[in-house]
């Protein structure tokens, strides 16, 4: 993943140079250019960047002010100070302020690059996931307790993010300008992301009150509201004879009504005797595993919904949406 | 190989694991000591390609669960008690999936949930 440096200062020739010097580091980092600490801002709102060099001395918003406001609102980017006025009070005060790296000018190209990059190594010194759903992997994060940041991206729109866990719980998430929970809706509602994990949070503002697992789903909610679905399969009526099919029916459903109220993420409960077939061949595999007859099933085939089938001389399917708590569900249904 | 999957067989309720390549050459596949008496590979993959192209399943015997995971590359069988933690089951398979296809070449993530 190539990572975004931001390089400010009012120097023009100075940045220019800069430019020029990083480009044989085209393959791990990419370069932007801001005049001022308040250009700086504009970028830092619209570009996913992971790391700020700044000059300290600028018109309208110098270093120092910079440096508190992405300590304020960015504070995993880390920020390195380059200044041609160094002394150590000035030093310490960066320092202070949350810079990760004070450089005098004039200074070597390769030594300020050498620096960036084992920053930017940082952001993934606890590994890269790629094309994965993150639902499930950051919910291990929660459960581990972890404390971690984790960036992701988003394989659709290329859109970038960070979420930052404090001891496994999700403290506080950024999405360009977005942050908090409004960011965690955004990240969680990205399908597919490539992830790196920094084993550190910087942040200790806790901006997010609740649990991951209802950020989730409301997350998938807000989604599934953009999108029109398409209609559900169409219930096979139930054929001449089948009374007691037609009243097991009406039995699955109450319970998983009575169970789980109408949030039970059930679409539809039918009998289709396509499924009949399939039934009998996992129960005759069942009975050569020593496993037995089939009781129930749960089947993910990659379509908007998902069905459960429950076994028996007429099987009833199921059809359930993503919101369907699903281990829930398949206890009642084996109870 | 085994590495991979030690976390996901030392769960409690797993009785065994076997992976195959996505054209049904069985990989790897261990059973726990006093767990189902492994069946013939050629059984396990029968079960998988009854399921069609489904890319998950759970199936729940009468003695035991099956959960099953497809993938690009290759497909994942991990066989149960009847009571066994199957979030954490399908939580593991998130890592070790993406672990394997790291095995290969890129830096894993493995360590990241070892504590």
């Amino acid at each position: 993943m190539i990572k975004t440096v931001l390089l400010v200062d009012d120097d023009r020739e100075m940045l220019l140079a800069l430019r020029e010097g990083f480009g044989r580091y085209a393959e791990s980092m990419r370069v932007l250019l801001a005049g001022d600490g308040l250009e700086a801002l504009e970028v830092l709102k619209r570009e996913p960047v992971s790391l700020v060099v700044t000059d300290l001395k600028m018109p309208r918003m110098d270093g120092f002010e910079l440096l508190a406001a992405i300590m304020g609102s960015y504070p995993d980017i880390p920020v390195i100070i380059i200044t041609g006025y160094s002394t150590p009070d000035m030093e310490r005060l960066a320092r202070q302020g949350g810079a990760v790296g004070f450089t005098a000018k004039p200074f070597l190209i390769e030594n300020l690059a050498r620096q960036i990059l084992t920053m930017l190594r940082r952001e993934t010194e606890g590994g890269t996931l790629h094309n994965v759903s993150s639902g499930m992997f950051l919910q291990l994060v929660e459960m581990e307790q972890k404390t971690c940041t984790i960036r992701l991206e988003d394989k659709a729109s290329g859109k970038k993010g960070a979420l930052f866990f404090v001891e496994g719980a999700l403290y506080d998430a950024r999405v360009g300008n977005l942050q908090g929970e409004p960011a965690a809706y955004e990240i969680f509602g990205w399908e597919q992301v490539s992830l790196s994990i920094q084993d550190h949070s910087p942040v200790r503002q806790n901006r997010i009150q609740k649990d991951l697992h209802p950020l989730i789903l409301e997350a998938a909610r807000r989604k599934d509201e953009k999108k029109t679905p398409p209609p559900a399969p169409r219930p096979h009526p139930p054929t001449a004879g089948t009374e007691d099919a037609a009243g097991r029916l009406v039995r699955i459903q109450n319970k998983i009504e009575q169970s789980l109220g109408p949030r039970s993420g059930v679409e539809s409960v039918f009998a289709d005797s396509v499924w009949d077939e399939r039934v009998k061949r996992l129960s005759r595999h069942g009975a050569k595993l020593n496993l037995g007859g089939l009781v129930l099933g749960y089947i993910d085939r990659g379509d908007p919904r998902d069905y459960m089938v429950v076994a028996g001389d007429r099987p009833t399917v199921i059809a359930v949406n993503r919101k369907c708590p699903r281990d829930k569900l398949m206890q009642i249904l084996t109870s | 190989m085994r590495d991979v999957f030690k976390d996901l067989l030392a769960v409690d309720g797993v009785r065994g694991v076997v992976l195959f390549t996505p054209s049904g050459e069985r990989v790897f596949e261990e059973f726990s000591i006093g767990g189902s008496a492994p069946a013939a590979v050629s059984d396990w993959y029968a079960l998988v390609a009854s399921l069609g192209k489904a890319r998950e399943a759970e199936l729940v015997f009468e003695k035991g669960r099956v959960y099953v995971r497809r993938t690009a590359d290759g497909v994942l069988v991990v066989v149960m008690g009847l009571i066994a933690p199957c979030a954490v089951i399908r939580l593991n398979c998130d890592i070790l999936l993406p672990a394997l296809k790291a095995q290969r070449g890129a830096k894993g993530i493995k360590g990241f949930f070892k504590r």
